[in-house]
């Protein structure tokens, strides 16, 4: 066939009427066109087939497997985040309690800044009593595992605090000190909050 | 009674009245999120049919097309929370196929490399099962633009979506698929 109007057609490089005009006086377009239309034509009864038996249930079966191995993957990514956290805080606040050296000027606060990340603290404290008392019912409800894994993430947040506390006893006003004591709170906040909001 | 109430009461009654079906599919979405097993099969039974139909054309073999259909759930099911919803459920899912019949294509391919060559197929009993074997014989992107426009009815436009290519790209694969098409049935109605 020598003629490419109908190509042209196909691959959009030639408008509908300007094809129809030609269509008219090209034999070779017209016996391209009817052979198209048996193949697509015929393509078009391919479409018939039977549902497999127990293909959703096969489906089901996978995606249920699927969301146990992403349940699993969670909690080696939550654990290895309580791992990293503790280590983290630990090793800042073992250092500074090594230097034990006292602070320069520069590192104790001020009265009136003392007062200021005192009340910040007493913030956190506050909202975390509150939330102490909801998320404790919460994780007797969750799965056991989860709520381990939760019980030592605050264990650990725990020990932090109190280290600052007994740190702090003698040097009240030491910024690094408190900063990381306010740092622990935070995260204790944080901690609670999302077990209070987790979908059981 | 009145003319006007005589035809409402001869009316067939009305149902109530069909829920938007953007809506419902935004709603299926959000618990598929959620991860919620009743709204995936929601989804699969909108749309295994033409999933499979897909699969079959672009594979040549019942398991695997199975196969292929199920790997396309497992990972609808991983990148749900990717899914921005421009394009229907459908549309993004038939792109999750193709590209798992891709895979299944190529690791195909390397297990044939390991065995020898198995020959060719003869002509077929009729031209349906003929355009069945010469459909697989097409390239693989070539044979999805073609199983998509004149198998499964989708449009030109979506299916450029569905594959990431241009819409000129998908017009030029459909009439090369065409073309060899004619060129394979022509060949085995002259062969004796």
């Amino acid at each position: 066939m020598s003629c490419d109007r109908y190509q042209e057609r196909e691959t959009g490089r030639l408008d509908e009427s300007a094809f129809q005009a030609h269509l008219k006086d090209c034999p070779d377009c017209r016996e391209q066109m009817r052979e198209d239309e048996i193949i697509t034509d015929l393509a078009a009864t391919l479409t018939e087939i039977t549902e497999p038996p127990f293909l959703w249930e096969r489906v089901e079966g996978a995606l249920r497997a699927e969301q146990r191995r992403a349940r699993r993957r969670t909690w080696v990514y939550r654990a290895a985040a309580v791992l990293v956290v503790g280590l983290g805080l630990g090793a800042l606040l073992q250092q500074q309690l090594r230097l034990g050296a006292p602070e320069p000027a520069t590192g104790l606060y001020t009265a009136e800044a003392l007062e200021k990340v005192r009340d910040r603290e007493r913030e956190y404290a506050a909202a975390i009593e509150e939330l102490e008392e909801i998320a404790g019912e919460r994780m007797e409800r969750m799965d056991s595992e989860l709520a381990l894994l939760y019980r030592d993430k605050i264990a650990t947040i725990d020990t932090q605090i109190d280290r600052c506390l007994r740190a702090l006893h003698g040097n009240p006003a030491n910024t690094h000190i408190r900063r990381y004591l306010l740092l622990a709170l935070r995260d204790k906040r944080e901690t609670l909050e999302e077990i209070v909001q987790l979908q059981l | 009674m009145p003319a006007a109430l005589a035809l409402e009461a001869s009316l067939p009654k009305r149902g109530p009245l069909p829920a938007d079906p953007q809506q419902a599919e935004r709603e299926t979405i959000a618990a598929c999120r959620r991860g919620d097993l009743g709204a995936y099969e929601r989804v699969f039974r909108d749309h295994w049919r033409r999933l499979l139909s897909v699969a079959l054309r672009m594979l040549g073999d019942q398991a695997d097309a199975e196969d292929a259909v199920q790997t396309a759930f497992i990972r609808l099911h991983r990148n749900i929370g990717r899914f921005r919803g421009e394009a229907g459920i459908g549309s993004y899912l038939m792109r999750i196929l193709i590209n798992v019949c891709h895979d299944t294509l190529r690791a195909r391919k390397r297990r044939l490399e390991l065995r020898p060559a198995e020959p060719p197929p003869g002509p077929g009993p009729d031209l349906r099962l003929q355009l069945q074997e010469a459909i697989l014989s097409l390239p693989e992107r070539m044979r999805a633009c073609f199983v998509l426009y004149a198998v499964e009815g989708f449009p030109q436009k979506e299916i450029a979506e569905m594959l990431q290519i241009r819409e000129g790209t998908v017009k030029a694969q459909v009439f090369q698929a065409k073309e060899r098409l004619r060129a394979i049935l022509t060949d085995e109605e002259d062969s004796p």
